[in-house]
């Protein structure tokens, strides 16, 4: 009957359909060369395949990258320079902006589907990573790490102890090569000493001393529309090198908030939970209430908004980074005389200072265990950073001279086959900031340096010696990030070391809760909406809805 | 018999949109299995192992995802009511005006937000809803307190259900401006004679007789229901308003994307698509039984 | 004769008055946010009329070669996919308007034709099926699972109810067969109504932004408003907080408000344009294929 006939069709059709979907075409690698390249001669780190190697990518691409003429992310100098000495090509198989990378990477990962290579974060993308390697997906780099990495890598990562592959092992398999993360870039207290002048006041050092800069700025209302101090408004008191936020304040209660910490018995506790941090958030609040912090700051989530407050005259007093004059631009184009001081502050009760230090590991690039030469990854490495360091000096010129407006200095991942994953000295600031010190005290370029400064550094410092020297005004921000912003935070102090900046698996599910709990009663706190005392109740809250049992896995991972 | 021959060619002209259907909206349901699977990556879809139902007890005791529902069900909900009714509204009004460059006008300006793509109304809402944007500066203007929409549970649902309102209503009017043409004039000739009041008549004749029209399109609107809109949300949104505005659509591609949790995703999914096929066929039985109306 | 203002006119005047701006405002603020300079635009204190009038941000939108070639790709996305709407649109809806008693598996056709718009498979096995089908980074991944717009056929096959059974009664007569009913007859009646979906159809392809996102792999070939979202997108305050300092300022020079404000703009440009001159034939086709008798 008619009915029997339409079932017969839609069973043909199901079983069609179901061949259909299944049957993912998985792309793998193109690898023309075979798999039979992995000779001896050609573990060897400089030389060329005989035959062409396609090693395929996926990239996060920038919209605002301006590319010379017929460059682009799949052919430019350096690619070329690659293809040249080692005989390998990459093949982009798609490309998405940053903030979307991990999900295009998670879709094509559902198809079974990944690149040959790829670049990911290796402490924010930790658990996509782990996905990977619990699936068996990546391949075991150790071989590969062992014969080919170059010397530059090596010294790199003895800079970190290797403390920045260590995540990466699997016994004695080694699944992704991270670069390390080097510090130096916790927030230092940056104040303009012409508003100092103008308040007859002394660069402040303590909590108190702040206060009463703070205080003489508002009361004076200097600058004329003087908001005194802006706090970040997502995330009042941030992460490692949040610019903007209170952090110091509470470090030098000896308070270390969103950080995992042992207590001395070895337990591991969050640190926005320990009692000390209501000390800061008594003073926040009470700044607030007594109108020296912004009233309005916690509106400011426009982007550069709170930026522009300082380019607008608006405050001057605030929390950054060593590099913060970088986003200062409009600042310097009003007043190109403005004289910064920056200062590692607020000093604790005993007049130390004592900040975070970054996670272990920041880019890793994996690779996937399709593909026929993962050595190849790491070889193309070595070159990258042969030629950019200057190493390779010929090359080297040929990329600064070709520079349209100089943006392949800043965004030069987009040149690189590898992405972000960034190979330096974990005390490159410091390096850098002695290298100015010492050609602003000689007045001249020529000093020896750290034997790790490259030409790249020298043009730097040498930037920076210009401005001081009154011959190059455009020097201003390689001054004072450079030389002032540098050697500041390279002075010493006590280094917080995040215990665990890792995930665990509860973490991704309970973590973005528990932060905006935090964010919100501290927001709460801090204009006056709670009393400081709700913070013991916080601290109930935090653990009964997920803190415990985060706090227990993190201990777990610990004590494996 | 012409019967037999016609219904060939009839067949013939669905066959093409009825293949193209079947690939790409038919057989893309079968991958629904992964719903029932414990998916790895590694193995596809036909290695990876089955565990029942085990994704749906797990999302069930989500309490995010009870929260998700919620959401997406208000949100829907009370975007189906306004817009019906601010539409209406509008239309009755407009139908009031006599002024022809007025009303030209008017409707010309007010059916534009209907072809604006959400990508382009996200940019210019968060400017308007920022802390010193235009409607903050309203409410200060009259002494109250600057509210943070963008951040604030409270208030950033209602901007989404509002802005999707605003975004439809002139275009939504058309349906109705153009019903409430086919209502017979000496409907309203008689209502004069007895000495009915403009607001009398808009109440008893013409609401009346746009009734038909506003079955059918709040019906359809029902089994559209789940949907809440994740075009619009997606480019809205931002952390801190998750647990107020966060739908299913939203919630699936956060979770099956980021958190790689491609089974619990595809669950969630196929729980969405269950509820909004139920839904219509209710609401295709009311229509039919209440508005002798079959919707198709 | 003049009648009387009454005060329900002037309340109804005041309501449609407050409707009208209520469209415009936001159109306003943001051009005015494009013509303002960077810094008063991030302390947000551009309103209605520009704050140090500049056109920076026009000039470094002609000066990116890609947001032209996404105009251009979404021009042809538009053109494809619109064609293909229409036409699956007004062929299909023939068949479903006759009644079962001349076409007997009709009822099943609408079922079928409904259940796709309401189940689908999701996310993922949708991409899995583009991607088995070769289909990933090509514009067919775009407008071939929307192909059969359903409302769009739901429409037409009102308004072909609507036509008087009478017409095609002579066309048979005269030996015609249903190909020339319907292209000789029904679709030059329907023009209105073709008008309309025509209009949804050209509209709605050129504001997708997200089948862009998932599909297209190369930047050069990304549909307008996809480009748009990812430059404007906000990134997670949690992703921004955990990134360097370095990565911190790279994404803040990468989301400037007048800039997006001027992109905004630029791509409203075409449907502004094409607007008020559909505006008189997508009234009528409205109305004639959604009001019942």
């Amino acid at each position: 009957m008619k009915a029997k006939k339409i079932l017969a069709v839609l069973m043909m059709f199901l079983i069609l359909a179901g061949a259909l979907v299944g049957c993912g075409d998985s792309a793998g690698s193109q690898n023309p060369g075979g798999g039979s390249q992995a000779d001896e001669d050609l573990m060897d780190p400089w030389s060329p395949y005989p035959e062409t190697v396609v090693i395929t990518t996926a990239r996060s691409y920038d919209p605002k990258h301006k590319w010379g003429p017929e460059q682009s992310m799949e052919h430019n100098l350096l690619t070329d320079m690659i293809k040249e000495q080692l005989n390998v090509e990459y093949q982009i198989l798609w490309q998405v902006e940053s903030t979307e990378f991990l999900n295009k990477l998670s879709l094509n990962l559902a198809a079974g589907d990944i690149p040959d290579t790829f670049t990911i974060h290796g402490v924010n993308d930790y658990l996509f990573y782990r996905e990977l390697v619990d699936n068996g997906m990546l391949a075991d780099l150790s071989e590969a790490y062992d014969k080919c990495a170059g010397e530059y890598m090596r010294e790199v990562f003895d800079t970190y102890e290797g403390r920045n592959l260590e995540p990466y092992y699997e016994g004695d398999a080694l699944y992704a090569i991270a670069s390390g993360q080097y510090g130096y870039g916790h927030s230092l207290l940056w104040v303009r000493k012409d508003w100092l002048d103008q308040v007859g006041l002394d660069v402040p050092m303590t909590i108190e001393e702040i206060e009463e800069v703070l205080r003489a700025f508002v009361d004076q209302n200097v600058g004329g529309n003087n908001l005194g101090f802006s706090l970040d408004a997502v995330n009042p008191i941030g992460r490692y090198a949040s610019g903007f936020t209170g952090n110091a304040i509470f470090y030098a209660l000896h308070a270390y908030p969103n950080q995992w910490l042992r207590d001395d018995e070895g337990n591991v506790y969050w640190g926005t939970i320990a009692p000390e941090v209501k000390d800061g958030l008594e003073i926040l609040a009470r700044w607030y209430q007594e109108g020296l912090i912004d009233k309005q700051f916690m509106t400011r989530t426009n982007s550069g908004e709170k930026e522009a407050l300082i380019s607008s005259g608006q405050t001057g007093i605030w929390f950054g980074w060593w590099g913060f004059p970088w986003s200062m631009g409009d600042l310097y184009k009003t007043d190109p005389d403005l004289e910064l001081v920056a200062v590692q502050a607020p000093l604790d009760a005993d007049g130390n200072y004592s900040h975070l230090w970054p996670a272990p590991a920041a880019q890793a690039v994996v690779v996937s265990k399709d593909c026929a030469n993962p050595e190849a990854v790491i070889k193309t490495i070595n070159v990258e950073f042969n030629i950019w360091r200057g190493f390779d000096a010929e090359n080297k010129k040929i990329l600064d001279d070709f520079d349209p407006d100089g943006l392949y200095d800043q965004n030069w991942d987009n040149m690189f086959p590898t992405g972000g994953f960034n190979l330096e000295y974990n005390n490159i600031i410091p390096s850098v900031g002695q290298l100015a010190k010492d050609m602003i005290e000689a007045g001249t370029a020529d000093v020896p340096g750290h034997p790790h400064n490259t030409q790249h550094d020298r043009n730097m410092a040498q930037s920076a010696m210009e401005y001081a020297q009154g011959i190059k005004p455009d020097g201003w921000a390689d001054y004072y990030t450079r030389y002032i912003g540098s050697n500041v935070a390279a002075e010493s102090g006590t280094i917080i070391y995040n215990e665990f900046p890792f995930s665990t698996e509860s973490m991704a599910d309970l973590k973005p809760n528990l932060d905006k709990l935090t964010n919100e009663t501290f927001l709460k706190i801090i204009v006056g909406e709670l009393p400081v005392d709700y913070f013991d109740e916080f601290v109930e809250q935090w653990k009964a809805q997920g803190g415990d049992v985060l706090t227990q896995e993190v201990q777990a991972m610990l004590d494996r | 018999m012409r019967n037999k021959k016609n219904e060939i060619y009839y067949n013939a002209m669905l066959a093409p949109g009825m293949v193209l259907l079947f690939i790409f909206s038919i057989v893309p349901m079968f991958g629904i299995i992964i719903a029932f699977q414990n998916f790895k990556p590694a193995l596809g879809i036909f290695g990876s192992s089955f565990n029942g139902l085990d994704n749906f007890r797990l999302i069930l005791n989500f309490p995010d995802v009870h929260q998700v529902f919620f959401n997406t069900i208000y949100i829907a909900v009370l975007k189906i009511i306004l817009g019906l009714i601010v539409p209406i509204i509008f239309a009755l009004l407009l139908n009031e005006v006599t002024v022809g460059w007025f009303k030209r006008t008017v409707q010309t300006v007010c059916y534009l937000p209907n072809f604006l793509s959400w990508v382009i109304l996200a940019v210019m809402f968060s400017n308007i809803f920022s802390y010193n944007g235009f409607v903050n500066e309203i409410i200060a203007f009259f002494g109250g307190e600057r509210i943070i929409f963008m951040a604030s549970n409270q208030y950033f649902r209602s901007i989404i259900i509002g802005t999707d309102v605003w975004k439809g209503f002139g275009y939504g009017a058309i349906v109705y401006l153009a019903a409430i043409t086919n209502i017979d004039l000496a409907l309203y000739e008689s209502a004069d004679i007895d000495g009915a009041g403009r607001f009398k008549k808009m109440w008893y004749i013409t609401m009346p007789g746009i009734k038909s029209t506003i079955i059918l399109l709040g019906t359809l609107a029902l089994g559209n229901v789940l949907n809440a809109g994740f075009e619009q949300i997606f480019t809205m949104y931002n952390p801190m308003v998750y647990s107020s505005v966060d739908i299913i659509d939203t919630y699936v591609y956060r979770m099956g994307l980021e958190k790689t949790r491609y089974s619990m995703a595809t669950a969630v999914g196929l729980l969405k698509s269950v509820i909004s096929f139920v839904l219509i066929v209710v609401s295709y039985k009311l229509a039919d039984k209440f508005a002798n109306y079959k919707i198709f | 004769m003049r009648r009387k203002i009454t005060a329900f006119d002037i309340v109804v005047v005041i309501i449609l008055l407050f409707c009208t701006l209520t469209c415009l405002i936001p159109l306003l603020n943001t051009i005015a946010i494009s013509f303002s300079d960077k810094t008063s635009a991030a302390l947000g204190q551009v309103y209605l009329w520009p704050k140090n009038f500049n056109v920076t941000s026009y000039r470094e939108i002609l000066k990116e070669p890609q947001f032209f070639r996404s105009f251009g790709n979404s021009v042809m996305i538009v053109l494809m996919g619109g064609f293909m709407n229409i036409f699956f649109s007004v062929v299909m809806a023939f068949p479903l308007s006759k009644g079962t008693d001349v076409f007997r598996l009709r009822n099943i056709y609408v079922w079928i034709i409904v259940f796709t718009m309401l189940f689908s498979g999701g996310l993922i096995p949708s991409f899995l099926l583009i991607k088995s089908l070769g289909l990933m980074d090509t514009y067919w991944a775009l407008t071939l699972p929307s192909a059969v717009p359903v409302f769009s056929v739901i429409m037409v096959m009102n308004f072909y109810k609507g036509i008087p059974r009478a017409l095609e009664e002579a066309a048979w007569v005269d030996g015609a067969n249903p190909l020339y009913i319907l292209f000789r007859i029904y679709i030059p009646l329907a023009m209105p109504v073709i008008a309309t979906i025509a209009l949804f159809a050209f509209v709605g392809h050129w504001n997708a932004f997200f089948g862009g996102k998932i599909y297209i792999n190369t930047p050069a070939k990304v549909p307008l408003q996809t480009y748009i979202q990812s430059m404007t997108a906000q990134i997670d305050p949690s992703k921004l907080a955990a990134m360097t300092p370095e990565e911190q300022l790279r994404q803040q020079e990468l989301s400037v408000l007048t800039f997006n404000a001027a992109k905004v703009i630029v791509s409203m440009v075409p449907i502004m344009l094409i607007y008020p001159f559909l505006q008189r034939y997508f009234v009528t086709g409205i109305v004639l294929g959604a009001v019942k008798e």
